[in-house]
């Protein structure tokens, strides 16, 4: 068993955490936090590559 | 200053995005800090990964940024996709990994970290998957920031091994995130 994350980038899994890696990515829809920001990250990035850059409010910290 | 607005973008030369005033406090992002202020611009030149900046609207100075590069998941083979019948005999899949993410020390806690990785994956969404295909987002987290992703919708690897890990996997599945009409078209091919 094993989670391996190599320099560049590649993902090795082996084992149980391949088989639950395998059964999370099987069971279930997208959560609605994931489709969120897929919307949001689609606005964005459509913006992005359309003018060069996305613009934000600035929010307080 | 006088815009308030945040933007962000792809980092460019220096006389565009400054990124020698970056800086970050705690002895631990300090590979974070480095990475922006002496290797990003050599590693996106080198096709490695792409950076994009945020900054204050006007002002050059980064202050916030996020690194995303291709990457692959390799499950042994015990990786089935339910509507493509064999698909377990591939033995990769592809994925995009977000390999840092910093924000400057005074800019904590102020949604732009959530702006980066939104961003990121809209672009893996828009740019990548319909044009050359793109199952996965993945990326190891350190603890203090896995509630934050979760919060974006990265699931937790559930497993003993990957629970101990001092930087645990999460990932997002890019399948069935959006509605395909939502992805806008690319510009058409200008007519011979």
């Amino acid at each position: 068993m094993a989670v391996h994350s190599n320099t560049f980038g590649g993902l090795q899994l082996s084992g149980p955490d391949a088989k639950k890696f395998r059964s999370q990515v099987s069971s279930g829809r997208p959560s609605q936090a994931a489709k969120a920001s897929a919307l949001k990250g689609v606005a964005a990035a459509t913006q992005l590559l359309s003018t060069g850059q996305v613009k934000f409010a600035k929010t307080a910290a | 200053m006088a815009d308030e607005n945040i933007i962000i973008k792809t980092l460019e030369a220096a006389d565009l995005d400054q990124v020698s005033r970056f800086r970050m406090e705690r002895e631990e992002d300090k590979p974070l800090e480095i990475f922006i202020r002496r290797d990003a611009r050599k590693s996106a030149a080198a096709n490695l990964t792409q950076t994009y900046v945020a900054k204050v609207e006007g002002d050059q100075k980064v202050i916030g940024y996020i690194s995303i590069m291709c990457a692959e998941v390799a499950l042994e083979k015990t990786y089935e996709i339910a509507d493509k019948v064999g698909a377990d005999r591939y033995e990769y899949q592809p994925a995009v990994r977000i390999s840092r993410l910093a924000m400057a020390t005074g800019w904590e806690g102020r949604k732009i970290g959530r702006q980066l990785v939104e961003t990121a994956i809209g672009v893996v969404l828009v740019s990548i998957v319909p044009v050359a295909g793109c199952r996965f987002m993945i990326l190891d987290a350190k603890p203090k920031s896995i509630a934050f992703y979760r919060r974006l919708g990265f699931r937790l690897l559930d497993t003993e091994e990957n629970l101990k890990k001092a930087t645990p996997l999460m990932f997002l599945d890019l399948r069935n995130l959006i509605d395909g009409a939502a992805v806008p078209a690319a510009p058409a091919e200008p007519q011979a």
